[in-house]
């Protein structure tokens, strides 16, 4: 008697963690369907845009406990495109992203709040070998879509603006921007 | 953009800093005592270095994460130390040597620490090099580095001081635009103190008589690989363009040939100039053109 107690206890507690479990969905990005792209100035008079092509992430989204929410991203900065080779390749060189030493640019959310329309997200942001908090709106989320058929997709966009010489990356500051506009679209599923 | 203004009063002031630490260190000038002038060089050339590098806004950070932090506050100390233990230790004379050959064997790995070359920084076994590759081609490095050394310390023991520093210098100064134009300008930058240093100390060393038989200038030897290594390996110098620079020095050691030998002094001096100088202006020049040629190509599009 004893005996089948504890095991519908042990079942109870199994149903219980894969209830919790499933309130919280992993998604992986997907990099076809999503863009993250910059924009510097370029000596005060215009903007010079680029994008990174390589990049992955994870986001873990707890729709009863939405502060459980997670989102981490790593982009190689080597993908780094501005449209024009010899460019790309002086950034990424050691006088900026210095790709053969910090070959990734990561962020890992560390408190999401929820907020109409999204999630306020705080985390830390490394990026030339130098961590440092940022905080950003990410916009959507409030619905899957399944595409293609089997899968169910999520979607979020926010921009950022980070300076570059808070990442130590200071070369050229006068000519070229020192603070530099993000934008992330970014479609993840499951 | 290159701020020439900025670079010409770096060079001025760690030529005037090297300079200064040397005649101070060798004072009186007329005898000066011999394990002091030794260690003023050293101290000269280091503190030259660090003043160019203050004055460039090249300060290094702790703890190091990049090629030129790590250049200055660990492979440059080290070799501080090594180069004052060999002027205090002149004898026995391998002893010195065993340092700097362990110091050779190790500035290449201390230049590329944890970078992608030798570290997995993107999962396991993601290291650009395999244990075997990256062990030849630090083991090149290595011997490159300590064949440079010995060849440069040997040709200042049989000739003087004077006739091997202008050959550093000058390897210094186009290894500086060489690196700058192969897209890394703050690695290129490093090889004006080391020129500056090198030039202040020699200069400075005509009031104060050099020690015959003596070698001073390993740091720069160091420097002067240094920025190479980081201009191949975190920059897009050219092997072949990093090596020649690495190399032309050494054609000093044509003012030791039987024929030249014999020539007067100046004229000696002025053949020993031009053979490392030729080389040199012609690196410079075609990384030049080079240079321009890239930027043409997108210009002429317009």
């Amino acid at each position: 008697m004893r005996t089948t107690i504890r095991l519908l206890g042990l079942v109870v507690l199994v149903a219980a963690a894969s209830l919790t479990a499933r309130a919280a969905d992993t998604y992986m990005v997907d990099p076809v369907h999503s863009s993250i792209s910059f924009k510097i100035s370029h000596i005060g008079i215009s903007y010079i845009h680029g994008r990174f092509d390589d990049f992955s992430g994870q986001f873990t989204i707890d729709k009863d406990d939405p502060s459980k929410s997670s989102f981490a991203l790593s982009i190689k900065v080597e993908s780094v495109d501005t449209n024009n080779p010899k460019r790309d390749e002086h950034l990424r060189n050691a006088d900026y992203f210095n790709a053969k030493q910090f070959p990734a640019m990561t962020f890992q959310s560390t408190s999401v709040k929820p907020v109409p329309g999204g999630y306020d997200v705080t985390g830390d942001l490394t990026l030339h070998g130098v961590t440092k908090p940022v905080g950003f709106t990410l916009k959507g989320g409030d619905k899957t879509v399944e595409f293609p058929k089997g899968m169910q997709r999520i979607g979020f966009t926010t921009n950022l603006v980070i300076k570059r010489s808070d990442f130590d990356m200071k070369t050229d500051l006068g000519a070229l921007g020192d603070e530099i506009p993000i934008d992330i679209g970014v479609e993840a599923a499951k | 953009m290159p701020d020439y203004n900025l670079m010409a009063l770096a060079l001025a002031v760690s030529a005037a800093v090297a300079g200064m630490v040397l005649l101070a260190a060798a004072w009186p000038w007329r005898k000066p005592h011999r394990p002091r002038l030794r260690l003023g060089w050293v101290f000269g050339l280091g503190a030259g270095i660090y003043a160019g590098c203050l004055v460039l806004g090249q300060w290094p950070r702790w703890p190091a994460p990049e090629d030129r932090d790590r250049l200055l506050v660990i492979l440059l100390p080290a070799t501080l130390a090594v180069e004052s233990a060999a002027a205090c230790l002149a004898r026995p004379f391998w002893l010195p040597w065993m340092f700097r050959l362990g110091l050779a064997g190790t500035a290449a790995p201390i230049l590329l620490h944890h970078s992608v070359y030798l570290t997995d920084l993107a999962g396991p076994h993601s290291a650009e090099w395999s244990p075997l590759q990256a062990a030849a081609i630090l083991g090149g490095l290595a011997v490159l580095l300590a064949a440079v050394w010995a060849l440069m310390a040997l040709l200042e023991v049989r000739a003087s001081v004077h006739s091997a520093a202008p050959a550093v210098v000058l390897a210094s100064l186009a290894a500086t635009v060489v690196v700058m134009l192969s897209g890394y300008y703050r690695g290129g930058l490093m090889g004006l103190p080391v020129a500056g240093a090198v030039a202040g100390a020699a200069v400075a060393s005509f009031a104060a008589p050099s020690e015959r038989g003596a070698s001073f200038l390993g740091v720069a030897v160091v420097g002067l690989f240094s920025v190479l290594v980081i201009g191949r390996y975190f920059g897009s110098l050219r092997p072949d363009l990093g090596l020649c620079l690495l190399l032309a020095p050494l054609l000093a050691w044509v003012g030791e040939a039987p024929g030249v030998r014999k020539l007067w002094p100046i004229p000696r001096a002025a053949v020993r100039l031009a053979l490392v100088a030729v080389p040199l202006v012609l690196i410079v020049a075609y990384a030049m053109i080079r240079f321009a040629a890239d930027s043409a190509a997108h210009y002429e599009d317009l």
